[in-house]
């Protein structure tokens, strides 16, 4: 088997639910993830002379992740925020606690810009320092931390109106 | 107003548990990126200065713009290519390699008819065997193993031309795995040399467990 297959059977096995957990949260659609997912793997192994290293390739693929939804975050940007409408006739559809608290959260998400959602999913979910969003992004520290700042305060307010209805 | 950063953490974590298992499988996976692979074309510029930075394989994904530029201003030449492996013929339509499915150790009789646009004149064109590599050098191609035919000085002019040739296939193929046809052309035109190389068929071993 050539490297780059058994990299990619590898990473496919053992970190494809978590890649499209991570998927999920930038999106908010199921189907979207997958598809960013698969577009993200893809676009990893396309070049074949830089093709990334097993130890590498999830980190890889999660940056593309990113950088792919910021991108369609651009070109969709009237979709994106007609999203957060739709959104809320599910919450109030759907009877069960835990799941209304869940569509808060994808509600509350759906109301952030594209790059302040990914630097929220980045700093939150995934955990990555300050510093190192920003080489993902592409931006300073500074910036970052402004995302960070403008998606948390937008996110309390959404949040503390969906808890209180 | 603001949020506890660790409710926060835990509710992002709830919310991502939400999606699906991934629905794709490796064999999708691996036959996207294949035909993504196939697509990428190679082309540099030639000359003295020039083969020093095509001896460094660049890759370009055609109508990609995030790839990195060709060396080559206007683009590789576009030849168009009929491929027949043991009798079964294939047009190959556009940037999309003809694909049949071999068996480790099979003897193949491959015959790839090339033509050339008017106007245009290759100086040299080599079809061999690769491996998932591009890398063409006005030299002749660096990732061909073997080389399976070759008109590496005299020019080829407009029309078609025939080139026949054998090729076993290794008995060490695992199923699910595959290798390339490819060629590599040279040409001259106002902006100089320039080669370029693509992938005109894959050689598949059939996985027993895909589709």
């Amino acid at each position: 088997m050539e490297r780059w297959t058994q990299t990619l059977a590898v990473l496919a096995r053992d970190r494809a639910a978590a890649l499209k957990r991570h998927a999920f949260l930038l999106c908010g659609d199921d189907a979207q993830a997958e598809d960013l997912v698969q577009e993200a793997l893809v676009r990893a192994f396309a070049r074949p002379l830089r093709a990334p290293r097993s130890g590498a390739a999830e980190a890889y693929v999660r940056v593309i992740m990113v950088n792919r939804f910021i991108d369609s975050g651009r070109r969709h940007s009237r979709w994106t925020r007609a999203a957060p409408l739709l959104r809320t006739s599910e919450v109030t559809a759907d009877p069960s606690d835990e799941v209304v608290a869940r569509d808060a959260m994808l509600t509350a998400l759906s109301g952030l810009s594209a790059r302040q959602r990914a630097c929220v999913v980045l700093r939150f979910y995934q955990d990555l320092p300050v510093a190192e969003i920003a080489t993902v992004l592409g931006v300073a520290e500074g910036t970052v931390k402004r995302y960070l700042s403008d998606g948390l305060s937008r996110m309390a307010a959404r949040l503390s109106a969906a808890d209180r209805s | 107003m603001t949020i506890d950063e660790r409710e926060l953490r835990q509710r992002l974590k709830v919310t991502a548990a939400q999606a699906s298992a991934p629905r794709f499988t490796i064999d999708d996976l691996t036959r996207r990126i294949r035909r993504r692979r196939a697509r990428v074309v190679t082309a540099a510029a030639g000359g003295a200065v020039v083969a020093a930075a095509a001896a460094v394989a660049v890759p370009l994904a055609l109508g990609n713009p995030s790839q990195p530029a060709a060396s080559h201003p206007a683009g590789p030449v576009k030849l168009s290519y009929r491929v027949t492996v043991n009798g079964q013929s294939q047009v190959v339509p556009g940037s999309t390699p003809a694909r049949y499915v071999i068996t480790p150790g099979e003897n193949l009789a491959i015959t790839v008819d090339v033509t050339i646009p008017p106007h245009i004149t290759v100086t040299g064109l080599w079809l061999g065997i690769t491996d998932g590599v591009l890398a063409p050098r006005p030299a002749g191609p660096a990732d061909m193993s073997p080389i399976l035919a070759a008109s590496p000085r005299a020019p080829l002019g407009p029309g078609q031309h025939r080139f026949g040739m054998r090729w076993v296939a290794p008995a060490g193929l695992r199923p699910g795995t595959d290798r390339q046809l490819s060629v590599e052309w040279a040409w001259s035109d106002q902006a100089g040399p320039a080669v370029a190389e693509r992938i005109v068929a894959e050689l598949a071993v059939q996985n027993p467990a895909g589709p």
